[in-house]
């Protein structure tokens, strides 16, 4: 009798409910992919794809968000301000960007060090790529007081007079702030004028400066005192107060800071902002200093005759997909983690594990199920039962037992618990059994001792099982956290799963290398898998699957 | 070369089931003896024992000279092929052959040299290269045999080694053992359940049941001269027909009166210890071949003529069995006979019984003995 054939509707329906249930099931697995190719601000960002908010692509002209172009404001000696070249975007290199935490680096690779040799930390650069959507597409610090320690300081020559300058006090005062606080340059004035300002001394800020500078502000060109050129980087009436006379940032006792710095100083989600190229650093909300939400960059804006600031938010922005690969280049390469290493010990202990479970359980199946022995059945039975014991059970046992041996923290004790299993030994004998008997005999008649038998007919003859063994026993050794955890934290033993720990801090976890390391690792296990389906299909079929 | 000696051969299961019970057995050398009987008859059993597959429970088996109850079986050189062939799947014709070779560490060149001559005494030249699955059924019994032959042991054991064949190879592979063995001239025991088998390949059979030996001589002693009613009713084919009644003797004619119909007269050549045993209850063996149509064949003078009703026929071609009623006797009678004698079912014709090889049994027991054998008649020949 034949069931009457279910209508095409129940069909569709079906097949699509099972096929989106199956599909929820990749959805971790695709979270783990994307969040690999994220930057570390984005890891919680819902977009599926890695995106960056950048000015556009490398080269492009910097556009407002009518498509105007930028140009930038070249001042000549005389103070005349001409249009110069249109401005470019210039991205900064992502491979640069790194878990909070990291040193801020150059997009040369350089760390970025304050001025008493400390290096900054990328967490106090703003990246956060939803703010710099709202404000505008320009790195900005979160902390003014960062700022402050990268820019170069203005420096003078001995003689150099100005209103309210006094030699003597400025270097004193200079003095004080770079060599009488702990640090790099601590009791060496000298030879710290010498090799860092090339003999000058550094224009430190007195508030008999700022009262006698006052008048100068609201010019858009540096003001030139005594030859030396003064930045005042912000010619634009809204920003009058951060005329020089103004500047609390450089608060008395600090250097005076030429914004003008040749390399890029910070980045922000993969762009970095280099002085040069005009663009102002940005302040932040909790900035004192600031007036405007936003932060502007002086341009030629199109055809309009005169420069003018613009708005960081007036900046058109693109978002495009970016796939940070540097994630896996930092897993792969970056010395502190060491991943090589630790892949190389995964990969050895699983090779040593699969020959040596291969060896033992084909050997043990073949006696249980191939030779004529008193108690053979009981024992298997007893065997098998172990199976039922949880592995957490014996954990400790275990352990003690290695202890005395002395085998923590050697590949021995990753290795020999595990060259044996009641599993293995089951599955192998269950398809030995299938094995017609007349071979064995035909073969021991041909001569054959009882391991030639094993050797010449049962191996090559259990191939599928054997390999599907492999199969299991390799992807459940490289895979295993807990017992190497366990019994091998040191690093020249550890393996992958326990490195992995390594991305994952008590304070906060590099999901982003993380994931990465994750994918890295699983990926010798898919290349099985691809390879060796038909035998995890098999497995399935001859024993159920251990994982 | 050598021959077999098999001494009260007990073979005991761990579960006391006994397969074979103390048999004896003198196989010679050079010999072609096989073993026939139904299955579980124990057969198998003692082939496994000469080849030293199975524990031996109690008893003896020595080949040539040496008694090999404890030797194992790769130190016995014998050779055997089985019945699923036992090729090695994962080893292509020649490493299948070279094999036992090999484990002999025999140098290359002679290995080759002895499977190249295997190879063309079984016409498998062109089939070395090859792993066992692309082979026919015939080819791969033809490898197994092969096998077998390659190593020139003592002895070469098959055990039922055609019975996975169609009739028609199995035909053709008769005649190839027989070859076979004509020219290798190696002692040979053969076990199969088929006694066509049996009676083309033998130079003797040995018919066994329930773990004992029914009779040892060649082919034709045991077609002609059946031990006992076992014996008789296993070879031939269509079985002889079994007829009870009763043994009566008038002067010197001994007749048969069959249960339920006519009486005849028994005249085969060997009827001295008939006398003893007359009275009701006795069975008249009498092959199909020897029951003729007497409205087409004479009745010779060993023959009785009598009529039966036509039941069944079954045409075979070249001749046909006519299963006959004899008066009332209860088992109909099978007649061979040609196809050209014509009768119809339901039609009653006259029959000659010729009992010139008809033998009487004591009872209706399955391995009553045979009345009517020479004096002197021995079990084993």
């Amino acid at each position: 009798m034949s069931r009457e054939k279910p209508s095409l509707w129940v069909t569709i329906s079906s097949h699509t409910f099972l096929l989106a249930f199956g599909a929820t099931m990749l959805l971790p697995f695709l979270w783990m992919l994307a969040t690999s190719f994220k930057g570390e601000a984005e890891v919680f960002e819902r977009n599926p794809i890695p995106m960056a908010t950048s000015l556009g692509d490398e080269g492009n002209a910097l556009r407002t968000r009518d498509g105007r172009a930028l140009y930038a404001v070249v001042r000549g000696g005389d103070g005349v301000v001409t249009r110069g070249e249109p401005l470019s975007v210039r991205l900064g290199n992502p491979v640069q960007e790194g878990a909070k935490g990291d040193r801020a680096r150059t997009p040369s690779g350089e760390n970025l060090s304050d001025d008493i040799g400390q290096p900054v930390q990328l967490g106090n650069v703003l990246n956060d790529s939803r703010r710099l959507g709202e404000w505008g597409g320009l790195a900005r610090f979160r902390d003014p007081r960062v700022y402050v320690k990268y820019a170069e300081a203005v420096t003078v020559d001995a003689d150099f007079a100005a209103p309210g300058f006094d030699t003597v006090a400025n270097e004193a005062a200079a003095k004080a702030w770079f060599c009488e606080r702990p640090g790099r340059y601590a009791g060496a004035w000298e030879r710290l004028k010498q090799t860092r300002f090339a003999g000058r001394v550094p224009l430190m800020v007195t508030p008999a400066m700022s009262d006698a500078w006052a008048p100068l502000s609201g010019k858009a060109e540096p003001v030139m005192l005594g030859g030396v050129r003064v930045p005042n980087r912000h010619p634009h009436p809204l920003t009058e107060f951060y005329q020089f006379k103004n500047i609390t940032w450089g608060q008395p006792g600090e250097p005076v800071r030429d914004l003008t710095l040749p390399a890029a100083l910070c980045q922000g989600d993969g762009i970095a902002v280099r002085y040069e190229a005009a663009f102002p650093v940005f302040r932040t909300a909790d900035d004192p200093l600031k007036a405007d939400e936003r932060s502007d960059l002086a341009a030629f804006v199109g055809d309009e005759p005169a420069p003018r600031a613009v708005l960081g938010s007036e900046i058109a922005l693109t978002r495009q997909i970016r796939l940070m690969w540097s994630n896996y280049e930092t897993v792969l390469t970056d010395p502190n983690v060491k991943m090589t290493l630790f892949a190389w010990n995964s990969l050895f202990i699983a090779v040593c594990v699969v020959a040596l479970q291969v060896l033992t359980c084909s050997l043990a199946a073949f006696a249980f199920s191939r030779i004529e022995w008193p108690g053979r059945d009981t024992i298997f039975l007893l065997y098998l039962g172990t199976l039922m014991v949880p592995g957490a059970v014996t954990m400790i046992p275990n352990y003690l037992l290695l202890q005395q041996f002395g085998w923590l923290n050697s590949f021995f004790g990753l290795i020999i618990p595990a060259a044996a299993s009641a599993y293995g030994t089951f599955m192998l004998r269950q398809y030995m059994l299938t094995l017609p008997k007349g071979l064995e005999e035909a073969a021991r008649i041909d001569g054959a001792g009882l391991l030639r038998v094993w050797w010449d007919i049962v191996l090559p003859l259990c191939k599928p099982a054997i390999i599907t063994l492999a199969i299991f026993t390799f992807s459940s050794a490289w895979g295993a956290f807990t017992w190497p955890l366990i019994i091998a934290p040191d690093e020249n033993v550890r393996v992958l799963p326990v490195a992995l720990k390594n991305f994952s801090g008590s304070q906060s976890t590099a999901y982003t290398l993380l994931m990465a390391a994750s994918l890295i690792m699983m990926l010798p296990m898919l290349i099985l898998f691809i390879f060796g389906q038909k035998y995890f299909v098999k497995g399935i079929q001859l024993g159920g699957v251990k994982g | 070369m050598a021959d077999i000696r098999i001494s009260k051969l007990v073979k005991l299961y761990d579960n006391g089931y006994t397969a074979v019970k103390g048999i004896d057995l003198h196989i010679r050398d050079h010999e072609f003896m096989v073993l026939v009987g139904p299955s579980g008859c124990g057969k198998t059993t003692t082939l496994r024992m000469i080849a030293g597959l199975e524990d031996i429970s109690g008893g003896e088996i020595a080949i040539g000279d040496r008694v090999v109850n404890s030797v194992e079986p790769k130190d016995r050189d014998i050779a055997m092929v089985f019945q699923n062939y036992a090729l090695y799947p994962h080893m292509t014709v020649y490493e299948n052959m070279a094999y036992g070779l090999k484990l002999r560490k025999m140098p290359k060149p002679e290995i080759d040299a002895k499977v190249a001559e295997a190879a063309r005494m079984l016409s498998l030249e062109s089939q070395l290269a090859k792993l066992p699955k692309a082979l026919s059924g015939g080819q791969r019994q033809r490898v197994a045999l092969g096998r077998a032959v390659v190593r020139q042991p003592k002895a070469f054991l098959f055990d039922e080694p055609l019975s996975n064949l169609d009739a028609k190879l199995r035909g053709e592979m008769r005649f190839e053992l027989k070859t076979l063995q004509n020219r290798l001239k190696t002692t040979m025991v053969y076990v199969t359940h088929d006694q066509i088998e049996a009676m083309t390949l033998g130079d003797r059979i040995t018919v066994m049941s329930v773990g004992e030996i029914q009779q040892v001589a060649s082919p034709t002693v045991v077609y002609d001269h059946p031990f006992n009613r076992f014996v008789a009713s296993f070879i031939g084919t269509p079985v002889m027909n079994f007829i009870t009644g009763a043994l009566s003797r008038d002067e010197d004619l001994f007749r048969f009166a069959i249960d339920g119909g006519a009486t005849i007269g028994l005249h085969m050549h060997h009827r001295q210890r008939l006398a003893a045993t007359l009275g009701e209850g006795r069975v008249l063996g009498i092959r199909p071949e020897h029951l003729s149509h007497a409205g087409h064949v004479a009745t010779a003078a060993s023959a009785t003529r009598v009529d039966a009703k036509v039941e069944v026929i079954e045409n075979m071609g070249d001749h046909q069995y006519v299963y006959l009623r004899i008066g009332g006797h209860p088992d109909p009678v099978v007649m061979k006979c040609s196809s050209h004698h014509r009768c119809e079912p339901g039609e009653t014709i006259p029959v000659n019984l010729d009992t010139a090889f008809a033998h009487v049994f004591a009872d209706g027991g399955e391995y009553a003995p045979t009345l009517t054998l020479p004096d002197g008649f021995q079990r084993q020949q």
